[in-house]
């Protein structure tokens, strides 16, 4: 009984932190994320007043993400794209999310280990980590901005989806390199009968993981769908695709031992598309529901980043720091300014000043800092590949995320 | 021996076709419904 009081007292600390953070970002008048961190950061000082344990380790946060937070962000972003404008720009996106992404990953994994230059210290996997990491984006002030002004639908739906479909590609990619790191690839979730070596079997590996989270994710949106048209109630119709997006994740990852979060997001588009015309009937709650929920647990990610962040980190790591800004930005306007021209092979051109827009305001966000949190601590680099992630985030928030606004309003989008 | 493939792909039109009748008929009860109103299916 006092296991389960505690862990009620626990969520309840870190629950209101968030509301205390999102009142902090309306004093601020800056991003809700930056208020929570905030809190988080004073929460965590309060701690020793209070001689209280939040009972998070570094153990279960992995458990903590992986089965809990990503999957209500990652359904909630998908389910928030129309999926009519969606497939008009589905050849971009993908070609962004996909080559975009690898570039961006590679691209930051060799500007950071040259740039610590330290390979006892920070091999070619801590870089590589990084690299998958920071390939995430979260353009939150970004689509904000373009939603007050003119709201240009087009460019709402490339920004937002071209997050969602990199945000899935970086996850899978990190889950692949952290799997090597750990050396779970050996055990692998993926029953192939014998051990995994050399190019050919990681490329078999990687492409069980992908297609097989494609082919689980639409399964699962098809079920959904049918399943909220028997129902045929608003109510219900939430229960299930809460069901549907943890169950997909569960599915998919541990039953059937490939990629969840793809899992998660197709079957959030698939069953969208499936139920277009339910949108005002048995969905008219969906939208709200969603909205809260992403809101709750991208407020505690950056509260647990509060938690988590130490003074030692800026003292200690600050030129690691600087670096991964450097890289992260490089690698990510690099990657934009090498893929978009292609863009038009695939679908409509993207004009030049989105361009700009997307690799400045691909911010690190939510799923940058989910992703780092989840790190083992039995890597030797962690906390220097933590320290990085943060650094790079926190100048996301601050600087990133302001001066994007900015730059919309002077290229009048 | 019919082809996985050819399988997967004739669940998968099976699939949506059944989404568009279940759709269907929905709509054409809409009237009837109040599909906020959960108390009724309690």
């Amino acid at each position: 009984m006092e296991g389960v009081t505690t862990l009620v007292g626990q969520g309840l600390y870190m629950a209101l932190a968030a509301v205390a953070g999102l009142g902090i970002a309306r004093l601020l008048k800056r991003d809700n994320t930056l208020g929570c961190l905030i809190a988080g950061v004073l929460a965590g000082a309060l701690l020793p007043v209070f001689d209280y344990d939040t009972g998070l380790r570094a153990e279960n946060l992995h458990q903590l993400v992986f089965f809990v937070i990503l999957p209500v962000l990652i359904f909630q972003s998908a389910w928030r794209i129309d999926p009519d404008i969606l497939f008009r720009w589905l050849g971009p996106i993908l070609l962004l999310a996909t080559i975009g992404v690898v570039i961006c990953a590679l691209i930051t994994s060799v500007l950071v280990y040259y740039g610590v230059h330290h390979p006892t210290g920070f091999p070619w996997l801590a870089a590589l980590l990084t690299g998958a990491i920071l390939a995430a984006t979260d353009p939150v002030s970004v689509v904000a901005r373009i939603r007050q002004g003119s709201a240009n639908e087009e460019l709402l739906t490339l920004v937002e989806g071209e997050s969602l479909f990199n945000d899935a590609v970086a996850i899978v990619l990190f889950s692949f390199v952290l799997g090597i790191a750990s050396h779970s690839v050996m055990e692998g979730s993926v029953a192939t009968g014998e051990t995994l070596s050399g190019v050919g079997s990681f490329a078999l590996y990687f492409s069980i993981l992908f297609f097989g989270g494609l082919a689980v994710g639409t399964l699962c949106g098809l079920v959904t769908a049918i399943v909220i048209l028997f129902l045929r109630s608003a109510g219900a119709a939430l229960m299930v695709l809460v069901l549907a997006a943890f169950g997909s994740f569960y599915l998919a990852e541990h039953v059937v031992g490939v990629s969840g979060i793809l899992s998660v997001m197709i079957c959030a588009i698939v069953s969208r598309a499936c139920l277009r015309e339910q949108q005002e009937t048995y969905l008219t709650h969906a939208a709200p529901t969603w909205e809260w929920l992403g809101l709750l647990f991208q407020a505690l990610i950056f509260v647990i980043m509060g938690l988590v962040i130490t003074f030692e980190m800026f003292t200690q790591q600050w030129l690691a720091m600087i670096i991964a800004i450097v890289a992260a930005i490089g690698a990510r306007g690099l990657a934009v300014f090498l893929v978009a021209p292609f863009a038009r092979f695939v679908g409509p051109p993207i004009p030049n000043s989105w361009r700009l827009i997307l690799s400045w305001g691909g911010l690190r966000g939510v799923i940058a800092v989910a992703l780092v949190l989840s790190l083992p601590v039995e890597l030797p680099y962690w906390w220097t590949v933590q320290s990085m992630v943060f650094g790079v985030v926190l100048f996301s928030l601050l600087v990133q995320g302001t001066t994007s606004t900015r730059l919309i309003k002077k290229l009048e989008l | 021996m019919v082809h996985p493939g050819r399988r997967v792909v004739s669940g998968f039109v099976f699939a949506l076709a059944v989404i568009k009748e279940m759709a269907r008929e929905a709509q054409d009860d809409q009237g009837e419904d109040d599909y906020t109103d959960d108390s009724k299916h309690v």
